[in-house]
């Protein structure tokens, strides 16, 4: 399990896999105010879209340059600067 | 870029250039008609080597444009101005195609029709006004947009991609993040969605909805390589109109140890240390000075050994120089396969090149001007040399013809050898071809041996081609091979067997820094001759000269050879003597005694082509600077004889 669900946080760990976005958009979903914490190896797009799509808090770091760079940005909440 | 097609932009930039200032030269000078000769050549050249690539339109717009030339030279008239501008326009168009080619290693699409006006506005003799699509090629809308967002960027260098995954590609195991995180070198990249993101209720986590859009500095096939499998889901655009200036940076990009230097830059450094070598032979005066001193003995011992120390470096220095301008003779050998293939398609005769010693080094000016002789010989033994399958199956011989390229170093020289396994050369034929063109008369044609004849293959104006090929039968032919081998300070001889094939040998050397000259004198005045013409040197009574006719002969080991007198030549006559001194030259096949007032010392220098006024001086090879600061002309004899 890589999509690991706290009490208000939510674990990205290890390999993120493609079907695994069904998972984390069930669990924002649930509760939406649960922050994301970022500490996998890898993150497929399909759950880069979620969190583009939801727009969550994240922390942590992403797993690539690219990724840190280019789509952190898109998420980053409006109360909270980047 | 393929090797050859990198090689072929360099020369063809060279020739197109020689061929537009020797078009220029001809609109100043109508009758000039060496520059005539030169654009044919430089034309002729450039055909050729278009034919290696698959660019017909090139070679179309050659072939025509070289008729014109060809035309004019063969009914000896002056080329009409009128002429030079189309042929100007062929060739400012060609060089367009040849930056096209380095960008995109194809040609235009347009180029078809572009060749076709040209060759055209040649027949008419009016310049087509070509409105050129290479100059700016277009570039997709989207990556125009991008470059504009990031106008810092060293033009030409970048390519602009955009990514649209498609919705269903995460059901192909696509990952499209992290192929983007995978492609070198980006200097921007802009995210977006095609479509607005859903309410979280109908999101769709399994539905690719980004969109990106990136400019890399990397190679586009690097690019192409990380979206290889999903090629309809990318657009690559190059941005297409590249500052020149930036254009050799390109081949820097991977990591080399090799740097690309202007070789003038390089003939600075040699120059220089040339100037080093006098300074340092300035210092004997020194050592001559301290001698002569009271007491001084111990100071020209000093001075002696600092000379000599320094003298050890420049040599090393010297070396050093010379050698960064050595480069392996395989890197034009190997252009030599590909012609070869080439040749025998076009002439249905299969051939064979074997080729050895593409390791010797020798210095870069003359492994790139030997391309052009080797060319021009090769394409000779295929056309005259190398007989049809059906002819050479009558003679016994393997079907496939073979041409054998051998490099050799001997000393400080390339000794190479061509040789075809063809029908070899007739000697009758060459007189017979030679008498017909007016180039000898019959008393003449019935006293020469073997090897004189063939020597007259390299008569100017001899061809024995009785129709005109698209490959050697335009008239460059043996004379022009000679004359760009001596360019290089080479000598070409030929050997042939009826039956078995003809051998041409060149023998150059392996770099021009160093030759040896002997000094001479004749009328009080030294000039320098250099030693590699010299066969001997001999004193004769003057009574074994004699008159015949308006020239003077000697016989010299059981051979007649005539005799020429330096005096005469550099204008300064000098009265004959009881003993005189003969320099036996070999020029070709033939000798010749130069006659001289007295020799000198024999030295190594570093020759330097004539500059300034000198160099519209005929026959004078370079100037060297004597340990004395004396400047000394060192002669060309075989221009002075020619």
């Amino acid at each position: 399990m890589t999509v690991t669900v706290e009490e208000r946080e939510i674990r990205l760990t290890g390999r993120c896999c493609v079907d695994e976005a069904e998972a984390l958009l069930s669990a924002l979903s649930a509760s939406p105010q649960s922050r994301v914490v970022l500490a996998a190896e890898r993150i497929h797009t399909a759950l880069w879209q979620v969190l583009v799509a939801m727009r969550p808090t994240v922390i942590g770091e992403a797993p690539d340059r690219f990724s840190a760079d280019h789509i952190l940005p898109l998420i980053a909440h409006k109360d909270e600067p980047p | 870029m393929d090797d050859l097609l990198a090689q072929f932009v360099i020369e063809a930039a060279e020739l197109t250039q020689q061929a537009a200032e020797d078009l220029l030269a001809l609109d100043r000078e109508p009758g000039n008609r060496a520059k005539l000769d030169s654009a044919f050549r430089a034309i002729h050249t450039l055909k050729g080597s278009v034919g290696l690539f698959d660019l017909a339109p090139m070679q179309g717009a050659l072939h025509a444009a070289e008729d014109v030339l060809g035309l004019a030279i063969k009914d000896n008239v002056e080329l009409d101005p009128a002429r030079i501008d189309p042929i100007l326009a062929v060739i400012e168009w060609i060089d367009r195609c040849v930056q096209h080619l380095q960008r995109a290693a194809t040609l235009p699409p347009e180029a078809a029709d572009e060749a076709a006006k040209l060759v055209l506005s040649l027949a008419s003799g009016r310049a087509a006004p070509v409105a050129s699509s290479l100059a700016g090629a277009t570039v997709p809308h989207w990556a125009a947009g991008l470059f504009e967002a990031h106008p810092a960027l060293q033009r030409g260098k970048a390519v602009a991609l955009r990514y649209s995954p498609a919705p269903e590609c995460f059901f192909n195991g696509d990952d499209p993040v992290s192929l983007m995180a995978a492609v070198p070198d980006l200097v921007f990249t802009r995210v977006s969605t095609r479509e607005d993101w859903p309410d979280p209720t109908e999101f769709d986590p399994f539905r690719s909805n980004l969109i990106f859009e990136a400019i890399s500095t990397a190679k586009r096939a690097e690019i192409e390589a990380v979206f290889r499998l999903i090629p309809d889901q990318i657009a690559i655009a190059q941005d297409a109109s590249p500052d020149p200036k930036e254009l050799p940076a390109e081949s820097g990009e991977t990591v080399m140890r090799t740097i690309r230097v202007d070789l003038a830059r390089i003939d600075d450094i040699v120059a220089l240390v040339g100037e080093l070598l006098t300074a340092k032979n300035g210092m004997s005066a020194l050592v001559a000075q301290a001698q002569a001193l009271e007491g001084g003995l111990a100071l020209s011992r000093n001075v002696a050994a600092a000379q000599q120390d320094l003298g050890r470096l420049v040599n090393q220095l010297q070396r050093a120089a010379t050698d960064v301008r050595m480069v392996p003779l395989g890197d034009t050998l190997r252009r030599l396969s590909r012609l070869v293939r080439e040749i025998s398609g076009q002439t249905g005769k299969p051939l064979q090149l074997d080729v050895t010693g593409g390791e010797i080094e020798a210095d870069k000016t003359i492994v790139d001007g030997l391309y052009e002789p080797m060319l021009h010989i090769i394409r000779n033994a295929v056309d005259h040399g190398i007989e049809t399958e059906e002819q050479r199956q009558i003679a016994g011989k393997p079907a496939k013809g073979t041409i054998s390229v051998d490099a050799r170093q001997v000393g400080h020289r390339i000794e190479l050898e061509l040789r075809d396994d063809g029908r070899g050369i007739e000697p009758g034929h060459i007189r017979a071809a030679a008498l017909a063109r007016g180039l000898i008369s019959a008393e003449t044609a019935a006293t020469l041996g073997e090897s004189e004849s063939l020597e007259l293959l390299f008569t100017p104006g001899f061809s024995t081609s009785e129709t005109v090929s698209n490959l050697s039968g335009r008239g460059v032919g043996m004379d022009a091979v000679r004359a760009s081998v001596r360019r290089l300070g080479g000598k070409v001889t030929i050997v042939s067997a009826v039956g078995t094939g003809t051998t041409i040998g060149l023998s150059l050397p392996t770099s021009f820094a160093m030759s040896r000259v002997i000094l001479v004198t004749v009328a009080g005045e030294q000039y320098g001759v250099p030693m590699d013409s010299i066969t001997e040197t001999v004193r004769i009574p003057a009574s074994a000269i004699t008159q015949v006719r308006s020239s003077e002969v000697c016989v010299l080991r059981d051979r007649t050879i005539p005799i020429l007198r330096l005096g005469d030549i550099v204008g300064s006559t000098v009265q004959t003597r009881s003993e005189e001194l003969l320099l036996v030259l070999e020029i070709g096949a033939s000798a010749l005694g130069l006659v001289v007032d007295s020799i000198g010392e024999r030295f190594e220098t570093l020759l330097r082509p004539p500059a300034g006024l000198l160099k519209a001086v005929k026959g004078i090879l370079g100037t060297t600077v004597l340990g004395d600061g004396r400047i000394v002309m060192v002669l060309d004899l075989e221009a002075l004889l020619a």
